[in-house]
């Protein structure tokens, strides 16, 4: 789909996880691909698998219950999936990085912020320039936490949540990587302060020019940060767009949901739309396309058979039966 | 920290005096038996057991008497020994090496052995050690230590005579007691850490540290160990006071000649000043423990440290 | 996070759902039955003197017979009935035991979670003060003052063990009460005691059921602990400590005497502990109780 300049691209990916109860298809099958420097965006319900597609990523799916069973995941054309742990781990933090939802609990309370921010450098071979201290007063100098020689020795309780979230984007961008994964970074984070955080991830990503996938709620933080937009439904992707595309022209009945949802300004109406019913269940899901059940313009086809994947433009794919050809009939 | 272990130092000053007061109108002011009604015969005259009260200053009012008891006390005069007339101080003095011999080092292999089979477990988890190591704790706290005793000096003394059974000597004096002594530590210890040690490994510190490439085994032992410590040492101030319970009881299956086997003996003869000098050794004992483990939890627990 | 966390919990339920506790169960049963139809099952009463057989060993060694299976002791009391008969005081004791500070710290953890302000703080210092005292000197001083008797070990044991019951008491009476439905039946103007009685204790029924069965393995244990130092039941009572601290001095060549009295010991608290913790999985799948 994009150039050569892909860093990465998801084939066939499938996330399962076995529990007592059967298989839960966490990640069904998706495809998609990120180019140099480029901010996508993942959007989604909760529990739809956003989470789960990022950890697949990094190779990080909680063990033993799940596993990612199929598919490729190429970093730089090579297959992720094939490396072994220690591959594995020389590239998570270097590489490719991270950044979870809750930045309270992401760092542990009784290691010191220097010895956590060291271990980036520490586990990765690099050389060194000045001392560790230096370099970890420097990740904090570049997240513009206030008076960082003092702040490096503190412990992150002593931090604020925003302070908690800037040293650990820093972790994340320490070793340049090329890609950075934000799994809802300013969800946990007073509204205020989410803004600052998404002007310091943007202006991070102008100055490494890493790729980010941005996994999110927020359509407002898409449509601010992002080029691309993935829409993630019970598993799957159903839509992939460029942001533009996407906010003018949505095409799946769920993403045009999505889009309807989102209270604009100046607008006026009584009541936000909101879309009937609830998400499948991840465990046995529907056979067919698995919104049908609260689709409004469901068709018989659609709880039979999982709908293709469409190309409406070069770049804007959508997998829904009312685009393809089967479905038209 | 510093204020913090000193409030603490002074808290535990306080238990001991509350401890040696409470001990000491409960033990001469409720109690219905005359101690020296035990020491006389049977046919003894009321002079006779007049003249004991006096010599003992059982004859004064209580408050009176506790006067006496805290004055002297401050000089290491606890009385005399109601039974051995000889200074109660003493006598337990001289036992007490053989008991914190019995005690630490059977708290020692409890935690040492505890918490290594409990991490393996916890980070191994479901795997055959974790299985079999969770049956074996099961059991290990299903049983009584008096019997797991019995139970040793009936195969390792009576059936193949390996290790003596009584009195305390050498070092192979010290395999059974402190083994049977240490066995439902050991337990306790690997349930704990093990679910300490899943708990901890499914935190999102965790989960952020493999993010950044740490190699699983500095998380382990560094993210984890450190973490999951904590509730362990937490256990550990109330694992103590067993201990002492444990002594007593391993004590006098083995006739190890400490202060466990004392207060059993003291209590049966009520021997008052010697109880009483017991109940302030273990007091102390117990203060001084939990002293420690506070320092220990300050030194891995910043949030306390910087309070 | 939180959908992973949550599923977790899920998975540790249903895992546990299917992890039924049968070996568990099977020894409560055998327990619970042997406590009620001891009398009618035990061949003999437990202070029955045999004198033409005393000492006897098992039946499956040379010497035994059917008529005592599991052998006598020197004043010829059949052991298996000693021990069917012993249940009954370890069960007594042990729930009588948590009858007292059981009612004590649910009473107090009630009140003070619920009232809060100054009772609750007084009652949370009075806890403190409480387990800063020894156990072992609470059992010293005790048996001084009372002498050595199973009451002995219930007022001892009843005594030290409620600050526990009313710390956890008090925390889960404190978070229902910010529920909807109690601050509605404030608003509809019950009574506190009619709140408390009919609202909240029936919400804190499965954490007193998980901490009561925990609670009676320790406590079997603890009883005849104390009961084979002495300090608790009084001969001929067929208590299994006494009966092991009796044939202590048999030991070398009366085997029986300590043996099975001890695996009876292991059984009944093995039976408690895994239920309890699988009570605790099922009822309990976050794990505060730990
Ligand atoms: N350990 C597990 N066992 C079984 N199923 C799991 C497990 N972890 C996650 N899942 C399933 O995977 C699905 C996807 O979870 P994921 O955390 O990726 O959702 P998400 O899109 O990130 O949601 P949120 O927006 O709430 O973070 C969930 O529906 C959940 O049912
Ligand atoms: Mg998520």
């Amino acid at each position: 789909m994009q150039t050569s300049e892909n860093i990465l691209e998801l084939k066939g990916v499938k996330t399962y996880f076995s529990t007592t109860k059967g298989v839960v298809k966490a990640v069904d099958d998706i495809s998609f691909s990120i180019g140099r420097g480029e901010i996508v965006g993942l959007v989604g319900e909760s529990g739809s698998g956003k989470s789960m597609t990022s950890l697949s990523i990094m190779g990080l799916v909680p063990q033993p219950a799940g596993k990612t069973v199929a598919g490729e995941i190429l970093f730089h054309g090579e297959d992720l999936l094939k490396k072994n742990d220690e591959q594995m781990r020389q590239i998570r933090g270097d590489k490719i990085s991270m950044i979870l939802q809750d930045p309270m609990v992401s760092l542990n309370q009784i290691l010191s912020v220097k010895y956590q921010i060291g271990e980036v450098f520490r586990y990765h071979d690099k050389s060194i320039l000045g001392s560790l201290k230096e370099m970890c007063i420097g990740v904090l100098k570049k997240v513009k936490v206030p008076s960082p020689e003092l702040r490096v020795n503190d412990y992150p309780f002593q931090f604020s949540g925003g302070m908690c979230q800037r040293t650990i984007i820093g972790m994340g961008i320490a070793n340049g990587p090329d890609l950075l994964i934000a799994d809802e970074p300013t969800t946990a984070l007073d509204v205020t302060i989410q803004a600052q955080v998404l002007q310091l991830m943007k202006q991070v990503q102008e100055e490494t020019n890493a790729a980010i996938l941005m996994i999110t709620h927020d359509l407002g933080t898409v449509a601010q940060l992002c080029t691309r937009v993935l829409v993630m439904y019970a598993g799957r992707i159903i839509e992939k767009a460029p942001v533009n595309t996407f906010y003018k022209n949505p095409s799946h009945p769920y993403a045009i949901g999505l889009i309807k949802s989102v209270p604009v300004l100046g607008r006026k109406s009584d009541r936000l739309y909101s879309i009937e019913g609830q998400p499948p269940n991840l465990l046995n899901p529907p056979t067919g396309c698995r919104f049908a059940a609260r689709c409004e313009q469901a068709m018989p086809i659609c709880t039979q058979e999982y709908p293709p994947e469409v190309s409406l433009e070069a770049d804007h794919q959508v997998s829904c039966w009312l685009f393809a050809e089967k479905g038209e009939q | 920290m510093q204020r913090y272990i000193i409030k603490r130092f002074l808290f535990g000053l306080l238990t001991i005096f509350s401890t040696i007061t409470v001990v000491f109108f409960v033990m001469r002011g409720l109690n219905p038996a005359d101690p020296t009604a035990i020491m006389l015969p049977p046919d003894a005259t009321p002079e006779l057991q007049q003249r004991l009260k006096v010599k003992f200053g059982l004859d004064k009012p209580l408050i009176q008497q506790y006067g006496i008891y805290l004055k002297n006390g401050i000089v290491g005069d606890f009385g005399e020994s109601f039974r051995y007339s000889e200074p109660a101080l003493d006598l337990v003095v001289e036992r007490i090496p053989a008991t914190l011999q019995l005690t630490v080092s059977s708290l020692f292999f409890s935690v040492l052995i505890g918490m290594i089979v409990g991490i393996t477990s916890g980070v191994k988890r479901d795997s055959l050690f974790d299985r079999v190591g969770r049956q074996l704790s099961l059991i290990g706290m299903a049983v009584p230590s008096f019997a797991i005793a019995l139970f040793f000096i009936l195969t390792f003394g009576v059936m193949w005579r390996i290790f003596p059974i009584s009195g305390r000597g050498g070092l192979d004096h010290f395999v059974l007691p402190v083994v049977s002594m240490s066995l439902y530590g050991i337990a306790a210890f690997i349930r704990l850490s093990r679910s300490s040690m899943i708990e901890v490994l499914k935190s999102e510190y965790v989960v952020m540290a493999h993010i950044k490439g740490v190699p699983k085994i500095k998380i382990i032992l560094v993210h984890a160990l450190k973490n999951g410590c904590i509730p362990v040492i937490t256990i550990l101030g109330l694992v103590i006071p067993g201990l002492v319970m444990g002594s007593v009881v391993i004590e006098t299956i083995f006739s190890w000649p400490g202060v466990g086997n004392l207060v059993m003996v003291s209590i049966f003869a009520r021997d008052y000043p010697v109880v009483q000098v017991i109940v302030i050794f273990i007091s102390i004992l117990i203060v001084m423990s939990n002293l420690m483990v506070d320092i220990l939890y300050a030194y891995l627990d910043p949030r306390i440290r910087y309070q | 996070m939180d959908t992973l966390e949550a599923e977790g919990s899920v998975e540790a339920k249903s895992r546990a759902r299917n992890r039924i506790p049968y070996i568990g169960l099977g020894f409560i049963s055998i327990f619970l039955f042997v406590v009620i139809f001891g009398q009618w099952v035990a061949p003999y009463d437990y202070d029955y003197w045999d004198m033409a057989n005393i000492t006897q060993p098992p039946v499956w060694l040379e010497g035994g017979s059917w008529e005592h299976i599991l052998g006598t002791d020197p004043l010829g009391r059949d052991v298996l009935s000693r021990i069917i008969h012993g249940s009954r005081y370890s069960l007594a004791i042990a729930l009588s035991c948590i009858a007292v500070y059981g009612t004590i710290g649910i009473i107090l953890g009630l009140i003070s979670g619920f009232l809060g302000g100054n009772v609750d703080m007084g009652i949370m210092r009075l806890c403190d003060l409480w387990m800063g005292l020894p156990p072992i000197i609470t059992a010293i001083l005790v048996v001084s003052v009372m002498g050595p008797s199973s009451l002995a070990i219930i007022v001892y044991i009843g005594l030290s063990g409620w600050p526990g019951y009313t710390r956890i008491v008090r925390g889960e009476t404190m978070s229902l009460a910010q529920n909807d439905f109690i601050r509605l039946a404030r608003v509809a103007g019950c009574s506190k005691f009619r709140i408390i009685t009919s609202h909240i204790f029936p919400n804190i029924v499965n954490t007193l059921t998980i901490l009561i069965t925990l609670d009676i393995g320790g406590l079997i244990i603890l009883t005849a602990t104390l009961s084979f130092l002495g300090l608790g039941t009084q001969p001929p009572s067929p208590d299994w400590g006494l009966m092991m601290n009796e044939g202590r001095q048999y030991i070398t060549y009366a085997w029986w005497l300590i043996v099975f009295p001890g695996v009876a010991i292991m059984f009944a608290v093995l039976g408690f502990n895994l239920v309890g913790d699988w009570l605790r999985d099922v009822l309990d799948p976050k794990q505060k109780l730990r």
